[in-house]
């Protein structure tokens, strides 16, 4: 194939679908022409126009499902499991974890009213809530914040939707942290939880005696300058419409109920160089996140609930993604425990941290084709 | 999201409950007569194929009802005959559906621009969808239908161009054409709101 020769749109949409120019034969075209490459992203972007518009339709309701089998005359609707999809959609590594040292500040965010909510009094203003909810993280800089939270995201047909169960806490006083992971995906391997945290200074990833095996100590820490999950800090980032949601309890507490967005490209924005190159290291394109957050009358956020579309560079589907997160405070400083210095590799950055992660999974897996017992 | 286990009791009763068994085996239920599997089939793919219909028609009225068309058809027998996977056998069937429903309206479909917020669930699930997908969707549905739909089964269903052409009942050359027109027009637009 010459430079001449462009590549034409069926094999340039079939380079989209399939995320593969290399088994096209394509890589090396593509790599020399410039009209190939421009072509190529017209059709990226008009597949994502499709993808975002077949995912943002809203569900049917109930009734749809009830129209459907009251035709058919067919049996009540009964609750069951959502199915799951094959292949095994498999496109989260131990990387994904490091990933959401970002996406865990927008998640784990608590929004503070200083309004009247509940009270009887004249309903505030939207520009009244937005501003308190951007200034709000600084109102609960002395609480320890604790949260759980359990994060979906699912994909169209054909993939395998994966939850995320975490908890942990944060102090904003100290900027330390505790967040414990775990990722269930039905019928894929148990993976065990994983802990990262913080003495304020440093993040210090989960300690893996096998990182000998590439020479580092069992133990990687980076600096902490990009705050903790528990901050606050990306509210600054909320903007409208403000909806209101009205009144509910929350694990026993009466809540009032807004909705918000929270913009990604301006929370990136506020994100130090070395953690900006990591969300271009994975280069997943977000959508605003949508926020409904439920606060109880002291304006504590006793709620958030997140969603959100996700696009990540190695899959051709659009993901949807949601959280629900639950959250308490306390008074009572946070103590973490930080393993000992001596096992400790420090590395400047978190990026620096991801290709140690990096160079360890592709020694596992050289192990691994060679069928031998790597050691550290 | 847990699957439950499989209980050793009648395989017709664990099947619906089963998320993986596979579609075809879905179908080959269905035929005989069970609604456990034609309401499993439905619910895995009923709602994507409501979204792609919603969006192919441009009116979410006339999808719903194709989408209980479709699944109607299923129910009364239409025939699956293994040559393809059954994602596809439903959206070819959905799409046939679409164009019965059509000429019996007599009118042209409306092409209005869709008001997601009256769509959503709530006012407030609407909120997200505005601020960033409100103008993709709409450079979507400014394409002429058959526009739409190409690109749609192509990337949003992720279908091959001969795919596309046995479910549209067109030659793969007529799919490559209106690809390219609306590749066409697209561009056009985005240069015409890069000038203004």
């Amino acid at each position: 194939m010459t430079s001449i020769e462009h590549l034409d749109d069926e094999t340039l949409i079939t380079i989209i679908i399939t995320n593969d120019a290399a088994s096209r034969g394509a890589a090396f075209h593509i790599d020399q022409c410039s009209i190939c490459r421009h072509e190529l992203e017209v059709w990226r972007r008009i597949s994502d126009l499709a993808q975002v518009s077949v995912a943002s339709v809203p569900p049917a309701g109930a009734e749809l499902d009830e129209q459907v089998f009251g035709l058919l005359g067919g049996p009540e609707r009964q609750d069951a499991a959502l199915p799951t999809r094959r292949p095994v959609f498999r496109y989260l590594d131990r990387r994904r974890r490091a990933r959401w040292l970002i996406s865990v500040p927008l998640a784990v965010v608590a929004i503070i009213l200083a309004v009247t909510i509940g009270s009887g009094s004249t309903a505030p203003s939207d520009a009244l809530v937005l501003a308190t909810i951007r200034n709000s993280p600084a109102a609960a800089a002395t609480l320890t914040h604790h949260f759980t939270s359990e994060t979906v995201l699912r994909a169209p047909p054909g993939y395998v939707a994966i939850e995320y169960h975490d908890h942990g806490a944060d102090s904003p006083h100290s900027n330390a942290f505790e967040i414990t992971s775990t990722e269930i995906e039905p019928d894929g391997p148990r993976i065990n939880p994983t802990t990262i945290v913080s003495d304020g200074s440093f993040v210090y990833l989960p300690c893996e005696p096998g990182w000998r095996s590439i020479g580092q100590k069992p133990c990687v820490a980076y600096p902490a300058q990009g705050g903790a999950p528990g901050s606050l800090a990306d509210l600054r980032t909320a903007h409208g419409p403000v909806v209101r949601l009205g009144e509910r309890k929350v694990d026993g507490v009466e809540t009032t109920g807004y909705g918000v967005a929270v913009s990604v490209s301006a929370m990136v924005d506020t994100l130090i160089p070395s953690e900006r190159s990591l969300s271009e290291y994975d280069n997943a394109t977000l959508s605003d996140v949508h926020m409904k957050v439920w606060s109880d009358s002291r304006g504590l956020a006793r709620e958030l609930d997140l969603t959100w579309l996700e696009r990540q560079p190695n899959l051709p589907a659009l993901l949807h993604g949601s959280e629900t997160e639950q959250l308490s405070y306390s008074k009572a400083p946070l103590r973490v425990s930080v393993p000992n210095r001596s096992t400790v590799t420090f590395v400047p950055n978190v990026t620096a941290a991801i290709n140690l992660e990096n160079q360890y999974q592709n020694e596992l897996s050289a192990c691994s084709r060679m069928h031998t017992v790597c050691n550290g | 999201m847990a699957s439950k286990e499989r209980a050793g009791g009648g395989e017709e009763t664990s099947l619906s409950e089963d998320p993986g068994v596979a579609d075809a085996s879905l179908v080959a239920h269905i035929g005989p007569g069970d609604r456990e599997s034609l309401e499993m089939l439905y619910r895995r793919h009923g709602p994507s194929l409501l979204a792609l219909l919603t969006r192919i028609l441009d009116d979410p009225q006339m999808a719903e009802e194709v989408v209980q068309d479709t699944f109607m058809a299923v129910w009364n027998g239409a025939r699956f005959d293994g040559r393809s996977r059954v994602r596809t056998w439903l959206v070819a069937i959905a799409i046939r559906q679409a164009g019965s429903r059509r000429r019996r309206r007599r009118f042209p479909l409306a092409s209005h621009t869709p008001d997601l917020a009256s769509e959503a669930p709530g006012p407030e699930d609407a909120a997200v969808v505005r601020l960033d997908v409100d103008r993709l969707v709409r450079e979507i549905s400014q394409l002429t239908r058959f526009q739409r739909e190409v690109v749609l089964l192509a990337f949003a269903e992720q279908l091959t161009h001969p795919e596309i052409a046995e479910v549209l009942g067109v030659r793969v050359g007529t799919v490559k054409s209106r690809l390219h027109g609306a590749k066409t027009a697209l561009k056009r637009n985005w240069e015409q709101g890069e000038t203004e």
